[in-house]
């Protein structure tokens, strides 16, 4: 079966410089990578947005089927690899990310301090502004380690949308299907990533997540339910299978769980 | 009710010379019998006997007729009665000789039926009734023949109304015997049907321990001729009376108690006699195994690892569905499927005996309903067992309640997560939640959940956790990578993959091994998609090796 492949770096289509590809969604993971071996030095641009593009016919649009949009390169290139010798033809052997790959990158160094209302409880007593409770200062009391500068996220009143405030400011939409809990005052520390952050707040309820490309939204899973994408099964006909591998899934039991939940207030 | 002759035997005896009371000589004497012959107990019981005795002439002289009424085969006769038709000359009564009812006598017996206090029973009543022969005065009179006819004008008999001597009363066979009948209408006797003549009872008072028995007996003729015997007392001998009652079973109700065994609740049964009612004194229980499951995989039987490995993957990716070997016979595939037991299982086999668990006291002896509990501790897990319960009083056991069936194993401690719920030093709360077989080999994992939970709805909350990561963690499970020699580019991880049942045929070491793989919904984990530019400077798909997994 023809399948013909575009690459777009900034909208340029530069698919005549790639000699091999190979596009890769990891097991347990969100996003896509691709490998691409270039012809030549020169045809990189910084901080490109890189969009991947296929067709099965090559006479409809080359960009029927959406391969990886927006697709990053990881900003330290430390998997690119330059190849220049004499009377050959420069290669470039370059790893790049799907999108979502963002969302595990690591945030500007700052505090993040989520309170379920506003910060500030203030009560008028006499016509004189009196302060109830200060949220932010009960969650940094209780928080253990460096804070630095901190960012107060107000009225993240439960997980799931503490979650979603995670994944919008990493730049994905979150759809939360976890059981719903409200939530204390919490500080995120300046070390974490984003998916760290999302991965610490949902590991109690073991999530499945999936990312949905075409509508950018990360699905955080609720493991006793159906965590399937959407659509019917595909059905691979038989004739089309090479070889199939087996391995048993092996994972760490778990015997005990320690849950441990800080005062209210 | 009464039992009816079902066979007549008849006896006739002739040139009899014997006289009868009667004066007169019998020349045949005619028994007829009927009998009762009974196919349960084959006794043969009188029920009627006639006994007709016929004198020189042809003329009747005496018919008896006995009738022993009873009223089921096996117990003595309720009721005796003899009729007596003769043909005597009675006064006034009988004067033409003809055949009459001269005597009749009955007794009532009252047979011991079950004790009761104040009742007839072992009573006796006899009644004689018959023709009494009275003597009458003749009074003499001063009258002249013309007062005499003066008062006979006028319907007055002159000598006056005859009157019975009382003292003369004797029964007509006492008369016709002493010859005392003067055979002349004009002859001052006349003859009375009495009822009764004479009269006899004995009553008995049946106590727990002794009779009571008072007897009566009085000739109606002759008022000082009377008897009272009694009080008269008759000790009972020891005997236990084994009651004919049956027993009626207990009901019996099981439940399975969390961390011990199954609880049995045995509630009523026992017994009801003359309205009393007789609890039972203890309650037997008795259980029958009906399936026990098989002994499960150790996964670290010889205790070789710190931490050994979960049980062995019961998925399965093909299946052999023909072995030849290069000659085309077949041989057995390896490795052989026997079954084994281990050297030190402790499993019972299955049964279908039923076995005694224990007899266990009535705790409610004064109450209208019996009760007793057990706790059956000795049970394994998702085993079937089907229990029955009998009530016992004294040496007497009912038959079994219907049974109760259950599984051990649905709501326990071992099947079921447990939270405990602990308050902490900084007012925090800390729960700690248990897989259900906590014997079972794994790691403990510790989370800091900033939510706001009350004390009240801690433990559900942990048990929601925990049911998430046990869950999972039991379950085995593979991962799947599939090739394909076909690009497949539109894909998303969780989509649903469905493989139909692919067919290989391999050959190697010398056999042949045609295989078929599982036909199963997998999930899409991940994908990997290759091209390389070829000679025609176009990029030419490879493959797509789709990575599936089962969960």
């Amino acid at each position: 079966m023809e399948f013909g492949f575009r690459v777009y770096m900034n909208t340029r289509d530069v698919t005549d410089w790639v000699t091999s590809l190979e596009i890769e969604h990891p097991r347990k993971t969100l996003y896509r990578q691709w490998t691409f071996h270039f012809a030549g030095w020169s045809a990189i641009e910084e901080n490109a947005t890189w969009d991947l593009f296929g067709s099965y016919t090559p006479g409809t649009d080359p960009r029927a089927e959406i391969l990886s949009r927006a697709g990053i390169l990881p900003p330290d290139r430390e998997r690119a690899r330059l190849v220049v010798a004499r009377g050959e033809m420069p290669r470039l052997t370059i790893r790049g990310y799907d999108y979502v790959w963002s969302a595990q990158r690591k945030r500007p160094r700052e505090t993040i301090v989520v309170v379920p209302s506003s910060a500030y409880i203030v009560e008028e007593i006499d016509g004189r502004p009196v302060l109830r409770e200060n949220s932010v200062a009960g969650a940094l009391n209780r928080h253990e380690g460096p804070v630095g500068k901190y960012r107060v996220w107000t009225h993240v009143s439960t997980i799931a949308t503490a979650l979603r405030r995670l994944g919008n400011a990493a730049g994905v939409r979150v759809q939360c299907r976890l059981p719903s809990a409200p939530m204390i005052p919490y500080v995120i520390p300046p070390d974490k990533s984003f998916w760290e952050a999302i991965l610490d707040l949902a590991a109690p309820w073991k999530p499945k997540f999936y990312y949905r490309d075409s509508t950018r939204t990360l699905v955080i899973v609720d493991p006793l339910h159906s965590h399937y994408a959407m659509g019917g099964p595909l059905t691979v006909p038989g004739d089309a299978v090479k070889r199939i591998t087996g391995a048993p899934i092996y994972e760490k039991r778990t015997r005990r769980i320690l849950i441990r939940i800080p005062p209210c207030r | 009710m009464s039992l009816n002759p079902t066979r007549w035997t008849e006896e006739t005896i002739t040139e009899l010379a014997a006289a009868d009371d009667y004066s007169e000589a019998l020349e045949t004497l005619t028994i007829k019998a009927g009998w009762h012959d009974d196919p349960g107990t084959g006794e043969s019981l009188l029920i009627e006997e006639e006994t007709i005795g016929v004198n020189q002439y042809g003329q009747l002289v005496r018919r008896d007729v006995k009738e022993f009424t009873y009223d089921v085969p096996g117990t003595p006769p309720l009721l005796y009665s003899r009729d007596t038709y003769a043909r005597p000359y009675l006064p006034s009564a009988n004067e033409g000789r003809g055949t009459l009812l001269v005597e009749s006598e009955r007794v009532e017996y009252h047979p011991w039926t079950l004790f009761q206090q104040g009742s007839p029973n072992l009573s006796r009543k006899r009644l004689l009734s018959g023709y009494v022969v009275y003597d009458l005065t003749k009074r003499g009179t001063a009258l002249t023949q013309e007062q005499r006819d003066e008062l006979v004008e006028k319907g007055i008999n002159p000598d006056g109304n005859p009157e019975i001597i009382v003292d003369s009363a004797r029964l007509w066979s006492e008369a016709n015997h002493r010859a005392e009948t003067v055979e002349s209408p004009s002859a001052p006797q006349l003859a009375k049907w009495v009822d009764p003549v004479e009269s006899e009872f004995e009553i008995v008072f049946e106590e727990p321990d002794k009779y009571t028995i008072y007897s009566y007996r009085k000739n109606h003729l002759r008022p000082q001729d009377m008897s009272v015997s009694g009080p008269r007392h008759q000790r009972k001998e020891s005997y236990t009376y084994r009651l004919p009652v049956a027993i009626e079973p207990p009901d019996i109700k099981a439940t399975v108690q969390a961390d011990d065994g199954i609880r049995l609740d045995v509630t009523g049964g026992g017994a009801t006699v003359l309205d009393k009612r007789i609890q039972p004194e203890k309650y037997r229980i008795l259980r029958r195994t009906i399936s026990s499951p098989a002994p499960a995989a150790d996964p670290d039987p010889f205790e070789l690892y710190d931490t050994p490995p979960a049980a062995t993957s019961k998925s399965t990716l093909w299946t052999d569905t023909a072995v030849t070997d290069l000659d085309g016979t077949p041989t057995s595939p390896l490795p052989a499927t026997t079954p084994y037991t281990e050297p030190g299982d402790i499993t019972e086999p299955d049964g279908d005996d039923w076995s005694v668990i224990g007899e266990i006291d009535n705790e409610q002896p004064a109450e209208p309903v019996g009760f007793g509990t057990i706790l059956d501790a000795d049970v394994i897990q998702t085993a079937v067992y089907e229990y029955v319960a009998t009530a016992i009083i004294g040496s007497d056991e009912s038959a079994p309640s219907s049974p109760y069936r259950i599984q051990y194993g649905g709501e326990t401690r071992k099947s079921r997560i447990t939270a405990h719920v602990t308050r902490a030093d900084d007012n925090g709360l800390e729960i700690d939640v248990l897989a259900p077989d906590p014997d079972l080999y794994g790691e403990t994992i510790e989370f800091e959940i900033p939510v706001e939970i009350y004390e009240d709805e801690a433990e559900e909350f942990g048990e929601e956790i925990g049911r998430r990561h046990f869950a999972d963690d039991l379950e085995s499970g593979l991962n799947v990578d599939l090739e394909l020699n076909v690009p497949l580019a539109i894909l998303e991880r969780g989509q649903r993959v469905k493989t139909p049942a692919i067919e290989w045929t391999t050959t190697g070491n010398g056999l042949v091994i045609e295989s078929e793989s599982d036909d199963r919904e997998w999930i899409l984990d991940g994908f990997r998609l290759t091209a390389t530019m070829d000679k025609t400077k176009k990029l030419t798909v490879e493959g797509t090796t789709l990575y599936l997994t089962e969960r």
